[in-house]
């Protein structure tokens, strides 16, 4: 486990330290752009642009700001639009949600209404019923009286 | 009592599925709303990049131009462009 460590280690210091030293020296380099007429001696080596090369490297390199700040314009506005779809949405299901609700609450009181309206209009008011059945068990009481006289007497 | 219950329940089902059309009509909407929004995006994405071509390629020409026989100009611009 430690030798395949160390051996990664090494392979990467292997691998990257060219790599960055080359870095450092480009950094530390400093170029050279001299314009030159047909026929004349090239200075130094190097590459040789022509007019309309030197003309477009210079254009891209001053439009490509602009360039991208039309597209982060467009993606923002586009991320935007997206937003603004999912919130209208989900604001269209809470308004749904709630109306719902609403006239579903409206419903359920006039219902109750209703319902404590039919309460209120039979009381718990037996009179009728006691005093039919007081009567009904004073003739069953009376017969049965007289019944038991009789039958005595016999 | 049980017509009166009946009713409320039936009115609670109208009120469900009539919302639930309001919102299915105003998601439609909506959607088409955003896809309108894209389209003009796009196309205006578009000119504007294509008016940007336009120009630079403008550009190129006119520095093409002016810089035919003498591109010393060119040539300094590009390193103040590049900082060389």
């Amino acid at each position: 486990m430690r030798k395949t460590f160390i051996s990664i280690l090494l392979l990467f210091g292997i691998v990257l330290g060219p790599i960055q030293a080359k870095a450092q020296e480009i950094e530390n380099l400093e170029g050279q752009i001299t314009a030159i007429q047909k026929d004349e001696k090239a200075p130094y080596s190097g590459i040789l642009l022509d007019s309309i090369a030197a003309a477009k490297i210079n254009t891209d390199k001053k439009y490509s700001l602009l360039e991208h700040e039309l597209k982060l314009d467009y993606e923002i506005k586009k991320q935007a639009a997206d937003f603004n779809l999912r919130l209208s949405t989900l604001q269209a299901r809470y308004d749904s949600l709630k109306e719902s609700s609403d006239s579903i609450i409206k419903i359920k009181t006039e219902e109750i209404s209703r319902l404590q309206e039919i309460a209120t209009d039979t009381p718990n008011d037996y009179a009728p019923l006691w005093t039919s059945l007081g009567v009904a068990v004073g003739i069953l009481l009376s017969i049965g009286v007289f019944y038991a006289a009789v039958e005595v007497t016999k | 009592m049980l017509s009166i219950t009946k009713d409320s329940y039936e009115k609670e089902i109208q009120v469900i599925k009539s919302t639930h059309e309001k919102e299915l009509q105003k998601r439609e909407e909506i959607v088409f709303l955003y896809q309108e929004t894209l389209k003009k995006l796009e196309t205006e994405f578009s000119i504007k990049t294509k008016d940007l071509s336009i120009k630079k390629q403008k550009e190129i020409k006119k520095l093409v131009e002016e810089n035919k026989e003498d591109p010393s100009n060119l040539a300094e611009e590009m390193k103040k462009l590049f900082g060389v």
